[in-house]
């Protein structure tokens, strides 16, 4: 489901809207030009936002920002895509001032930057450090369609949940072999762009 | 910016932080340091300050003296493993992270809980969230300056702690959930005691009212101080009390019910004041209608398995993720979890409500004067582990 306010966005994505499963009412990838437009037009609609977090998949750093509304459970969660090399992401601290501190959490954890946030100091690790905690080593990044992407399970039900694993290898182990190829291509690149964007003056 | 000033003082200038925060163009201006071991911040918060005399003209909180990593612990060991980091993140509440974990793993896992369980969960919970409350409306009270009200609230914790430790059997970082249920069973020393302090708490409110709601000097420190609106709250995303004191009946328990809410009668009390005096009634509210919750909680309580015979001891949910949120005593927590179908998480997100709820006060304790930026940082109870993570 998409609500009105963003039935607008070009190159929306909708991932699942398996409420049961997800959490998640509206579940929109987008490119990340588009996330600021989208975020105005939430906040003109209504809804306060909850959090922003990042994730580290084979195929780039990937920004989740949740969104929902004080009246009534509909949590809105845009996705947006930054590549290793270049993680760069426009900040919407403009709009909810909230995402000053996500966003600098973000930044501490991956190395994201977020253009034109108004002082993307560190928040959480100290001002000194380099390292990106929660940045992948490329072998053990995972491809994001098989996590993120997945085909809405059945809520509940112990019994369904075990056939589902029990089928999923396949599928997974494909995944993995892409995921680790592509990850393999990147290697030596990623690994060498990743320390240099992580020891970058944040300032 | 005023450079020259930053450079001539270098020496002076104290850390980053503080020569990040630059002077403003006027000369009497002091940049002050409040924490991070000042007694209210409740831990290692630290807060930069212009001052302008006794006004605050600006101020931006500093972070991360207690950070854990606690999102990357939970990327290396297993789903399990990750249960006691719960209790320590907000270790006043507990419980309701320990809730929210267990939600979303649950979920993900397709891991079904039996409703004695549900309503163990219920029990313990609330009562933790009394207990949270107690602490809180103590401490702020002790940051405020009058020092006798957190010896009554401790005589009431001190009850809810010996109960809770039958049960879990801890004090504080109780770890007592697990996937599929709780780990004991309620013993009927707890359902006795627990009945029994439903009926000493409900006797005390009133005098803790006539003591220290009703006291004029209490009143004048929060009320018309920090006056949060819609607006502000929705930029900010305030969830919890902060949000109900400013006029908004937004509840998890009611908003996305989860476990059994949907069956008990409660009130979400709100306070349209939007100060800190709203805050403080919407807690004390609290404590009722949790009060509330426990009775009907006990009278219903189902037999049956307190934990899913059939939960698995490995967890090893299929590839997905999912976002799970709870009601604490502070707001709105959510523990976002990916798995890409292995036995430790992808990835775990925690959403802690004080990183919210703080994150406004740059904006609202400008101008105001620093005492009562005091008696605001303690309407948001503040747990900085939490903030922190």
């Amino acid at each position: 489901m998409i609500p009105a306010c963003l039935a607008g966005l070009a190159h929306a994505r909708t991932v699942d809207s398996a409420t049961a499963r997800t959490g998640f009412t509206t579940n929109l990838a987008l490119e990340p030009a588009a996330v600021h437009d989208a975020a105005a037009a939430l906040y003109k609609a209504g809804y306060f936002l909850e959090c922003i977090s990042g994730a580290d998949f084979a195929e780039g750093f990937e920004v989740l920002y949740t969104f929902d509304r004080f009246e009534k459970p509909e949590r809105v969660a845009l996705r947006t895509l930054a590549p290793h090399d270049a993680p760069v992401v426009p900040t919407i601290a403009d709009i909810f001032h909230g995402a000053l501190w996500h966003e600098r959490e973000c930044f501490d954890f991956y190395g994201v930057r977020f253009e034109g946030h108004p002082s993307l100091l560190p928040l959480l690790l100290p001002d000194d450090m380099e390292l990106r905690p929660l940045v992948k080593a490329p072998e053990a990044r995972k491809s994001r369609e098989a996590i993120v992407f997945q085909t809405p399970a059945p809520p509940a039900a112990a019994d369904s949940a075990g056939e589902k694993a029990a089928a999923d290898p396949e599928a997974k182990a494909k995944a993995k072999a892409a995921a680790l190829a592509k990850a393999k291509a990147k290697a030596a690149k990623t690994a060498s762009e990743t320390a240099q964007a992580a020891g970058g003056d944040p300032a | 910016m005023n450079q020259t000033a930053t450079n001539d003082v270098d020496v002076l200038a104290g850390d980053y932080y503080t020569r990040h925060f630059a002077a403003g163009p006027n000369d009497d201006t002091l940049i002050l340091n409040m924490g991070p071991q000042h007694p209210s911040t409740h831990g290692v918060l630290r807060i930069v300050l212009e001052m302008d005399g006794e006004y605050i003209l600006r101020a931006e909180p500093v972070l991360g003296y207690i950070h854990r990593m606690q999102e990357k612990m939970g990327e290396n060991r297993a789903y399990l493993q990750y249960f006691p980091n719960m209790g320590r993140v907000d270790y006043l509440h507990a419980l309701a992270w320990n809730w929210a974990y267990a939600g979303a793993v649950e979920r993900l896992a397709g891991i079904e809980v039996p409703p004695r369980a549900e309503y163990l969960r219920v029990i313990s919970c609330e009562m933790n969230r009394i207990c949270s409350h107690l602490l809180w409306w103590g401490a702020y009270i002790l940051d405020l300056g009058a020092f006798t009200p957190i010896l009554y609230a401790f005589v009431d914790r001190e009850e809810i702690m010996d109960l809770l430790q039958i049960i879990t059997g801890s004090r504080l970082t109780y770890c007592y959930f697990t996937f599929g249920g709780v780990t004991a069973d309620a013993t009927p020393a707890f359902i006795d005691g627990t009945r029994a302090f439903i009926k000493s708490m409900r006797s005390r409110l009133p005098m803790f009212k006539g003591l220290v709601t009703d006291n004029l000097i209490l009143r004048k420190r929060c009320e018309e101080i920090g006056v949060i609106d819609l607006d502000m709250a929705r930029r900010y995303g305030a969830t919890g009390p902060v949000l109900r004191g400013s006029g908004v009946a937004c509840d998890t328990r009611r908003h996305e019910p989860y476990s059994c809410y949907n069956e008990f009668d409660f009130a979400i009390p709100t306070a349209s004041t939007c100060d800190a005096m709203g805050r403080y009634l919407v807690r004390m509210d609290e404590i009722s209608e949790s009060l509330k919750i426990l009775e009907q909680a006990l009278d219903m309580l189902p037999d049956g398995p307190f934990v899913n015979p059939k939960a698995p001891r490995k967890v090893k949910p299929a590839a997905g993720e999912t976002y799970f949120s709870v009601e604490s005593a502070r707001g709105k927590v959510g523990v976002y979890v990916q798995s890409d179908g292995s036995t430790t998480p992808y990835r775990v997100k925690l959403r802690a409500p004080c990183f919210s709820n703080l994150s406004l006060f740059a904006e609202l304790s400008a101008g105001t004067l620093l005492a009562d930026a005091v008696s605001i940082l303690g309407s948001l109870d503040l747990v900085i582990p939490e903030i922190d993570r």
